[in-house]
């Protein structure tokens, strides 16, 4: 079998890639390690409130759709990379499909392999994992995707107040992650904004250390949530959390700004507003195509004229919208390097 | 009459055969009814290649099928390749086991709701007809408007792929903002020098023709076939005809005027940028004064945009390391959401740059001419211990407010794009994917929709230039008929729909001779034009004919005719 283009990936990167090489005639094979395409995108929830909030989730659920009726590029599921030979401009992969192997030469390939949440047991002080009311931002979306409700997982009622710790993961010397995961803080303002659309009784604490701005209309949504009396904003990243053993309310260890001074408040349920890491399984890729890291610990840019290229967050932290747009740019310089070989 | 030919979908027998009896009894006999076949699972291959030798048989001409979600069905036409001998708008789907048997509690609610449906469907299915497919050819020609970084990008990019690009500039050169940029945060090169070194390929690349000083003055057509007519500073004219067009025109940056913007201690981070890059003497001097201490203050304006937080810190690493000064940033948040900016963040704290995140801006007053910032140390952890910290700092570096260019309105209207509500070019709409516009074949990028960060933008650019490439690549844009489509006769020039068109698909032309007005008194008929909806334009969201006060508006793929056979107010 022969390609020109082997997309590594099947989450929205991955896809982006594939249906703008296809539009002009590349042909191009995707694959992907699990047995359905959307990758981590495709687990969030709408998160409008009266409007639209600009999560962009809507956009992958409609690719994914649109891939599964029926692509102009060929996709194998439950697929893995074993093996890399040859040279750039004509590389043969070996892949293996189950128990099925098989062989294909390609010109190019493009690496989406993206990320994962941070594991937030890693921050042993959030009691994620022992606490059962402390639960990460993905645990939340997916909880309102699939079970359309918002609930505390100790008692199923609904919580009377939550709290969302950011950076968890991120901009944190403790663990090593130097860096700014670039979308937490939009992913978490937009869940809350969305849970107060729901739930207008819910009140919610956003606990940060800088509000980081994404896109034309932040600002707008920005002012939308300050001037909600539901949502605290609260400069401050807390230290600790209590779990008592009477109520499954937990209590958060913080410093206030307001008030000045230490504080311990009681929240119903805390949701860690967890960061992005490169997927374990990306060491293996890496390893592979002789590929070198950053100093965030994600994919460097391979050289020129490798015709390998890397999209999408596993590049860098990005949400949806940046992801899509990196990847029509390095479908674009995928183009350029097949035409100049031709 | 129609003739209609029924194919049953038992679907794995999820819909059962005493239901599919019952219903089916309620319209056999009808005389519109051509044939009813039953398939156990028609999205399989065997059964859509039994349809497709029914369908070649010729006994029908229109074709309902009972099943389940319409999905199902194009999914698998789609999915089999099947290229049916009949137009795909022939076909009326029922969804008898969604919206009937699931939906319902009982089995005799479902059957009555699933007769209705019937009912209904039939007649949506003689009222239906078929839509013609076109192609219109595409001609790889693109205009782009506005030089910048941006336009550069993009131009170079398109001109790879054999597309011919005008890219008209105002300003007398090309380079835009990026000029005011001396060096990257995050790459070692000069960007005066990379800059440049684009500009010089651009101008070399034979496929691109440069037109500076130069503005559009006006545009019609749509996709494929835009005519645009380019001034040029002695008022030469040029009319283009290009198939797609990238808006890049930038931002404009306002500096403050009033008060203490006026003092010789303040200046603005672009000024900076070009103080420090030209200094290799271990020390600056701003008025003849050596400067020792330096205070930024920023997010007054741009709150929501990272590039002064970035610059900021990027230059107080520079002031700080290599010239001797002592810097302090006040600013609401730090912004850090860009690649490896966390760790210039760090650096420059290492390096003793003090950072104060203010809630109340800090306060600038001048003591015996010099200035003198208070600012609160919110890093305090107990509300008696936040002192007010008062600076007296050599020079003061404030941010210029980030807004649209002055023309951007107009621009706006003469290319029937959006208006952002801050006043940049479009709105952020997901579905629009950043880049695309509110018109098929016009792209926006860069600062004209949302000034960021130099890679970012770049990044943007390519995006815009592989979405061009993807549009005109195949020389040919595919479409149908599945649009609204005025009728002269009836139309009265109100302009109601060319106002209401969110895709500015709809202009007035003197296309039709039928559509005359005499005007009282003339005695003599005067040609007017009547409202066209360009089909390429077309979204087909039918807007425009839901407003049409004279009912001339039809939507071809839903008309009035089937929008009352779903309604069942048909006979």
């Amino acid at each position: 079998m022969q390609k020109d283009v082997l997309i590594v990936g099947g989450g929205i990167s991955g896809i982006t890639v594939g249906n703008e090489l296809a539009q002009s005639g590349i042909s191009t094979l995707l694959i992907e390690r699990e047995s359905a395409l959307g990758g981590l995108a495709a687990s969030f929830c709408c998160k409008a409130s009266e409007s639209c909030n600009q999560c962009f989730a809507c956009v992958v659920d409609k690719r994914v759709s649109e891939i599964r009726s029926g692509s102009s590029f060929s996709v194998l599921t439950g697929t893995e990379l074993t093996g890399l030979t040859g040279e750039p401009g004509a590389y043969t992969v070996s892949l293996k499909k189950g128990t099925e192997r098989m062989d294909l030469k390609i010109s190019a390939i493009v690496i989406a392999a993206g990320v994962d949440p941070f594991d937030a047991s890693r921050k042993a002080e959030y009691g994620y994992g022992r606490f059962k009311n402390v639960i990460t931002a993905r645990d939340l979306d997916e909880m309102l995707r699939l079970r359309g409700k918002l609930f505390r997982p100790s008692d199923g009622k609904l919580p009377g107040t939550v709290a969302f710790f950011q950076c968890v993961g991120s901009r944190d010397e403790s663990i090593g992650n130097l860096y700014c995961s670039q979308v937490c803080c939009a992913y978490a303002l937009r869940l809350i904004k969305a849970i107060r659309y729901q739930y207008p009784e819910i009140k919610a604490a956003f606990l940060y250390m800088d509000i980081q701005p994404a896109g034309a209309s932040f600002g707008q949504f920005l002012n939308s949530c300050r001037q909600d009396n539901g949502i605290r904003l609260i400069r401050s990243l807390p230290s600790k959390v209590y779990h008592s053993p009477l109520s499954d309310s937990l209590k958060v260890r913080l410093t206030d700004p307001v008030k000045g001074g230490v504080v311990e408040e009681l929240f119903d349920l805390i949701v860690l507003s967890v960061g992005m890491v490169l997927r374990k399984e990306s060491n293996s890729l890496a390893r592979l195509f002789g590929l070198n890291f950053n100093e965030e610990g994600f994919f460097a840019p391979p050289p020129a004229q490798t015709g390998i290229f890397v999209a999408g967050a596993c590049s860098g932290p990005k949400d949806i919208d940046r992801s899509i747009i990196h990847s029509k740019s390095i479908a674009c310089a995928v183009r350029q390097y097949l035409k100049g070989r031709s | 009459m129609t003739r209609i030919g029924i194919f049953i979908d038992t679907m794995q027998g999820s819909i059962p055969a005493a239901f599919r009896e019952k219903i089916v009894s309620a319209i056999r006999g009808l005389p519109e009814i051509a044939f009813a076949v039953e398939e156990e699972d028609l999205a399989s291959p065997h059964a859509l290649a039994r349809m497709a030798e029914r369908l070649k048989a010729g006994e029908a001409d229109r074709f309902l099928i009972l099943g389940g979600s319409p999905k199902i069905y194009e999914t698998s036409f789609h999915k089999f390749g099947y290229a049916f001998s009949v137009n795909p708008y022939l076909f009326t789907v029922a969804n008898l086991r969604e919206q009937a048997l699931r939906a319902m509690a009982n089995e005799e609610d479902a059957i009555d709701k699933a007769q209705k449906i019937l009912i209904k469907a039939i007649h949506m299915a003689s009222s239906s007809g078929p839509i013609e497919a076109r192609s219109l050819p595409l001609k790889p020609e693109a205009l782009v408007i506005g030089g910048g970084m941006v336009g550069i990008t993009v131009a170079q990019a398109l001109a790879t792929f054999g597309i011919h690009v005008t890219l008209v500039e105002k300003g007398k050169c090309l380079g835009g903002k990026a000029e005011e940029l001396r060096w990257f945060y995050n790459r070692p090169e000069e960007a005066e020098i990379w800059l440049e070194n684009k500009i010089i390929q651009v101008e070399k690349t034979s496929n691109i023709t440069i037109l500076t000083q130069s503005v559009l003055k006006h545009l019609d057509g749509h996709l494929g076939r835009f005519r645009a007519r380019i001034v040029g500073s002695d008022e030469k004219e040029t009319m283009l005809s290009p198939s797609a067009i990238v808006v890049s025109t930038g931002f404009a940056s306002l500096k403050g005027i009033r008060g203490i913007y006026n003092h010789e201690g303040v200046t603005t981070l672009p000024q900076i940028e070009k103080l420090l890059w030209g200094t290799n003497k271990g020390s600056i001097e701003w008025g003849g004064k050596k400067v020792e201490t330096v205070v930024y203050v920023l997010d007054e304006v741009n709150e929501d945009i990272k590039v002064d937080s970035i610059n900021a810190i990027k230059q107080s690493l520079v002031l700080q390391e290599h010239l001797g000064c002592q810097v302090a940033i006040c600013c609401k948040d730090v912004k850090v959401a860009a690649d490896g900016m966390e760790r210039l963040y760090r650096r420059a704290r290492e390096r003793g740059v003090l950072f104060f995140k203010y809630d109340e801006p800090p306060k600038l007053s001048t003591v015996k001419g010099q200035i003198q910032v208070d600012v609160k140390d919110t890093a305090a952890i107990h509300k008696e211990d936040e002192w007010l910290v008062s600076i007296l700092p050599d020079l003061v570096v404030l941010s210029e407010a980030f807004v649209p260019n002055p023309e951007t309105e107009s621009l706006c209207r003469t290319l029937g794009l959006h208006l952002g509500n801050r006043g940049f070019l479009m709105e952020d709409n997901p579905q629009l994917l950043r880049v695309r516009s509110n018109r098929r074949g016009i792209f926006v990028a860069g600062g004209c929709r949302f000034p960021q960060e130099v890679s970012e933008t770049l990044i943007e650019a390519k995006a815009v230039a592989q979405e061009v490439i993807a549009l005109l690549s195949k020389g040919a844009y595919a479409y149908d008929l599945s649009v609204a489509e005025v009728d002269p006769a009836k139309c009265a020039v109100c302009y109601t729909c060319p106002r209401l068109c969110p895709h500015s698909a709809i202009t007035v032309e003197k296309y039709a001779e039928k559509n005359t007005y005499a005007p009282p008194g003339t005695g003599e008929g005067l040609k007017w034009g009547a409202a066209r909806v360009d089909p390429v334009a077309c979204y087909g969201c039918g807007i425009c004919v839901g407003e049409c006060p004279a009912k001339a508006i039809t939507l071809h793929h839903l008309t009035d005719k089937q929008i009352y056979a779903q309604m069942g107010l048909m006979e």
